[in-house]
């Protein structure tokens, strides 16, 4: 491989639970807030109650969204937030894309 | 090739979506209604003695003595207006977030922010840009018109103009480009139809000020009169949208 040539052995390295599109966009979503419930994430992300919830618990499994439930009187409430190590998941993996691209563009 | 890296970022698209929410309903412009207009009422007095320096101040400052620029209480009081600001800014924001989470979140979702957002460094480059390149343009026509730098009033018009310009070019806010173009239009007309008042040696006192020479006061009125008519508008059509349950 000449040097001129982009390294594509850097895409194995990517975290793949975060490489997901449905799984980046909730990271990013919550990326620009403190906290953001079911209903939010619902809207911003396009996805369905199912795809949602099922994204979220393995985000929250992986350590990376801290998931906090409770009730505001009667009514119940999701409240998700993007932990430390998520967000420094999301800035890890936007570096190596940045990266990539920018390969394929020079 | 088309260059990857300069096409918009999917990942700054919903951060800018979520950061979006905060401005959507009109809130903020409500709460920014109510900064302006406190700036404007504050600053008054501090105004009038930089414009003219020989009145006296009210109760509870000494009402006897003609006011030497460099006395405690100017100094006081333009001090006073960081902490106005500050306090005002944390009032507004534990204020906005309540009524957000009350009245909002069970119609768009609750989505809660830091006192301080992430905004990105692009929207300042664009205020700064636009700002410089509207003082400049509004000071020459002020110089034009009614002769004199009038920076103050260049500023107070154009600042906010360039901030709503800027957050509503990168987070897709029409309403903000067009509320800009009418803020500055509208308070610039303001400044253009008013004269100087015909006690140049100033007034007697504080309740005898006038309020409206060449005053930046009374630009940031008419900006915060623009923003609680558009602010009321945004508001009313989030309110009409249907609650969702969780």
């Amino acid at each position: 491989m000449s040097q001129t040539d982009p390294d594509f052995t850097q895409l194995t390295e990517l975290d793949r639970l975060v490489h997901e599109p449905s799984r980046l966009a909730i990271l990013a979503t919550l990326a620009g807030c403190e906290s953001a419930d079911f209903q939010f994430l619902l809207n911003t992300t396009g996805l369905n109650k199912g795809n949602l919830s099922a994204h979220a618990i393995k985000l929250e499994q992986a350590g990376y969204v801290e998931v906090e439930k409770g009730f505001n009187g009667k009514s119940p409430y999701t409240l998700y937030k993007l932990t430390q190590g998520g967000c420094e998941a999301l800035k890890l993996y936007q570096t190596q894309m940045s990266q990539m691209l920018g390969q394929l563009d020079s | 090739m088309t260059s990857l890296t300069t096409r918009s970022d999917p990942l700054n698209k919903y951060l800018r979506r979520t950061l979006r929410a905060w401005w959507a309903d009109g809130l903020w412009d409500l709460a920014m209604a109510g900064f302006l207009a406190l700036t404007a009422v504050w600053l008054h007095p501090l105004i009038r003695v930089m414009a003219f320096p020989s009145w006296t101040w009210p109760w509870p400052f000494s009402t006897q003595e003609t006011i030497n620029p460099m006395q405690q209480e100017i100094i006081l009081w333009a001090l006073g207006t960081l902490a106005i600001w500050g306090g005002f800014a944390f009032l507004a924001y534990r204020v906005v977030s309540w009524l957000k989470r009350r009245f909002i979140a069970p119609r768009l979702g609750d989505v809660r922010f830091k006192f301080i957002l992430p905004i990105e460094n692009r929207i300042y480059v664009i205020f700064v840009v636009s700002y410089l390149l509207g003082s400049l343009l509004v000071m020459g026509l002020l110089w034009l018109t009614k002769g004199g730098p009038q920076f103050a009033t260049a500023f107070c018009a154009v600042a906010p103009a360039s901030l709503l310009f800027a957050v509503g070019k990168i987070y897709n806010l029409p309403r903000y480009q067009w509320v800009a173009l009418l803020g500055l239009g509208l308070s610039l007309l303001a400044e253009f139809f008013t004269t100087a008042a015909d006690y140049m040696q100033g007034p007697a006192n504080f309740l005898d000020v006038s309020p409206i020479y060449g005053n930046p006061s009374l630009t940031l009125l008419v900006w915060a009169g623009v923003l609680l008519v558009s602010g009321s508008l945004a508001l009313y059509q989030t309110l009409r949208l249907p609650r969702v349950s969780d």
